[in-house]
């Protein structure tokens, strides 16, 4: 893409977002989501490709869907109550479209096939995209509208997606599906908290699109996609290759790293307002996820595996990409637990 | 007046299950084209004439005829009408008949009938004030949604390169 | 419960029913969303006019400009799948599947 379509399509894409997130009007809530919708597919189809094209495709079609129920849903309200006001009480046949057209943007549970299929189609940075920042719209319009969702449902769908997330993944050998299927069980455990503790799932979110971020920029730098590569990155760049395990346990969520802080607040909220069985069902359905993230952290770092001489002298080779960012965002992703006092403030 | 708008809405309702039960593009087309047609009759016998103008030109003259131009592209040589297979046949019958039922519970349900449909009505036969507020209301877009113009009028600008990036790979 | 309204939400689950079954072409499906569009159209300037929000009256015609953009969007995309696959079947999308 030439730089000043680049900067116009970019531009589109994050004050759709921004529109999205500043707004109290259901019509622009929606003008900003349509914005940045229409603004991603291009990037999602900068290498055209069988599989961007289709990857796009699915995503315009999910997307554009999701985003006519959210307005049906808001015009049946309006035209209930006279208003447009995000703040507003629903009826509950409006708050569950709204909920379900908020599932289909996010990937929840029942309507996540969408999103390993699309994370896979799409190039690295388009993907780190798709799973970070188009998260942030849908998101903020649950916030603000967590008042009239049902807890039961919601409920629901944060145990099945964390399950499902966890599910999913373990066949996979691709790590972009992977990654995606980590999202879906990410976005499970926001739910689960959001109608308890909403400045949480807020914290939640920023510790996840950190985590994401850091571990797409790995496989950036690595330019690897599957297992099979990235038990090649060793002699790429070994210093990297040897933070890549933390950096996957703290997505997984263990205690020293950043990734433990949002499950123990998550879970402690939980505990706080009598549920027992509702983390207890969490904490062991991720544990599905921690075995797809210990099972490339093994055959990252933890063997070696026989390969050619030849290759053994890369890491010799001066690196030409320049990311700067990756330190700054490992340490973030793994040392982070100890500003949890600070972070829990936030609320 | 509520009578004619009622029959219009069955019509459009038609409309939109013919192309819902996705037979070749081309007819589908044609029923989305009719639904638009109606739906701008609904909008005027409501009063809002700019309104129903502005779907008529817009979406019918302008998007209608994309469509029909992309149809055209990627027709084949025998496209599939309604009657070709059984399913669209069923489809298209599980519509109708949903919506003659609808139509029956909502004529049947009270003994009133159509009379108590008034109270959504507000024109009526009172078609003698000096404001139309409909054109009114499109024309402060210019005034006091300025800022929402500038992002519809912005959006519609970088449609233009997101279309031409779609379609400039290979 | 006002009638016309029942027609108008009935027309857009069918056409919302006619989305999510991927049976047909591409293009149908796109056709869909339009109808959709049309129908959230129809609706929104019912309400508006009946109920005399003259300053809303711009909302019908925000949604009218979205659904152009969003138009464009799906025939380019609409275009480039049947540049790559010589047809435009939904259901044949399934390079990604596993």
């Amino acid at each position: 893409m030439k730089p000043l379509t680049l900067s116009s399509i970019f531009l589109t894409l994050f004050s759709g977002t921004m529109i999205t997130m500043f707004s109290s009007h259901w019509l622009l809530i929606w003008i900003g989501l349509e914005m940045s919708m229409l603004a991603i597919t291009p990037i999602l189809i900068e290498k055209a490709n069988p599989r961007s094209t289709e990857a796009a495709t699915k995503y315009f079609l999910i997307q554009a869907t999701a985003s006519m129920l959210l307005m049906m849903a808001v015009i049946t309200d309006s035209s209930y109550s006279g208003q447009w006001t995000a703040m507003n009480k629903f009826n509950q046949a409006s708050s569950m479209m709204i909920l379900i057209a908020l599932m289909m943007k996010l990937g929840l549970s029942p309507f996540h096939f969408w999103v390993p299929e699309v994370a896979q189609g799409v190039s690295l940075t388009s993907g780190m995209l798709l799973l970070t920042w188009q998260k942030l719209a849908p998101i903020s319009i649950l916030y603000q509208i967590n008042m009239t969702l049902d807890l039961t449902l919601m409920t629901l769908i944060a145990l099945t997606s964390i399950a499902l997330g966890g599910w999913g993944g373990l066949n996979q050998t691709q790590l972009r599906k992977i990654l995606a299927y980590s999202s879906i069980a990410h976005m499970g455990w926001m739910v689960a908290i959001l109608k308890y503790n909403s400045a949480m799932m807020i914290l939640n979110l920023l510790i996840y699109i950190i985590l994401t971020i850091t571990l797409f920029s790995m496989l950036i730098l690595f330019s690897s996609t599957t297992i099979l590569a990235m038990s090649n990155s060793w002699n790429k760049i070994p210093l990297a290759s040897s933070m890549m395990p933390l950096i996957l346990l703290s997505l997984g969520g263990l205690p020293p790293l950043t990734g433990f802080l949002p499950k123990w607040a998550i879970i402690q909220e939980l505990m706080k307002n009598n549920n027992t069985l509702i983390p207890m069902l969490m904490a062991i359905t991720a544990l599905l996820n921690l075995f797809f993230y210990m099972r490339l952290t093994y055959s990252t770092t933890l063997t070696m595996f026989p390969v050619n001489n030849t290759t053994k002298m890369k890491w010799q080779f001066e690196n030409t990409k320049l990311m700067f960012i990756v330190p700054t965002l490992t340490t973030l992703s793994t040392l982070l637990l100890p500003m949890s006092p600070m972070l829990l403030q936030l609320e | 007046m509520t009578y004619v708008v009622f029959l219009l809405s069955m019509i459009f309702l038609m409309g939109f299950i013919g192309f819902s039960s996705k037979p070749s593009p081309i007819y589908g087309g044609l029923g989305l084209i009719i639904s638009g047609g109606v739906g701008c009759g609904m909008v005027l016998s409501f009063g809002g004439v700019f309104v129903g103008l502005m779907v008529f030109l817009i979406y019918l003259g302008g998007m209608l005829v994309v469509f029909g131009y992309t149809t055209a592209m990627a027709m084949e040589e025998y496209p599939e009408a309604w009657g070709s297979s059984v399913s669209m046949w069923g489809v298209l019958l599980l519509g109708l008949l949903l919506e003659l039922f609808v139509v029956v519970w909502m004529v049947y349900r009270d003994s009133v009938g159509f009379k108590s449909l008034e109270d959504w009505v507000a024109f009526g036969g009172d078609m003698f004030s000096l404001l139309r507020e409909d054109s009114v209301g499109v024309a402060s877009l210019y005034g006091s949604g300025s800022w929402l113009m500038g992002v519809a009028g912005w959006t519609l600008f970088v449609t233009i390169f997101i279309v031409l990036e779609i379609t400039r790979g290979f | 419960m006002p009638y016309i309204y029942i027609n108008l939400v009935l027309a857009f689950l069918t056409s919302l029913l006619g989305m999510l079954m991927y049976r047909s072409h591409l293009m149908s499906s796109l056709l869909c969303l339009e109808g959709m569009m049309l129908s959230m159209f129809i609706m929104t300037s019912l309400t508006i006019l009946n109920l005399h929000f003259t300053l809303a009256n711009m909302i019908p015609i925000m949604l009218l400009v979205f659904a152009a953009c969003e138009a464009a969007v799906g025939l380019a995309l609409l275009v480039m799948v049947s540049n790559t696959y010589g047809l435009d079947y939904v259901q044949n999308l399934s390079l990604l599947q596993c």
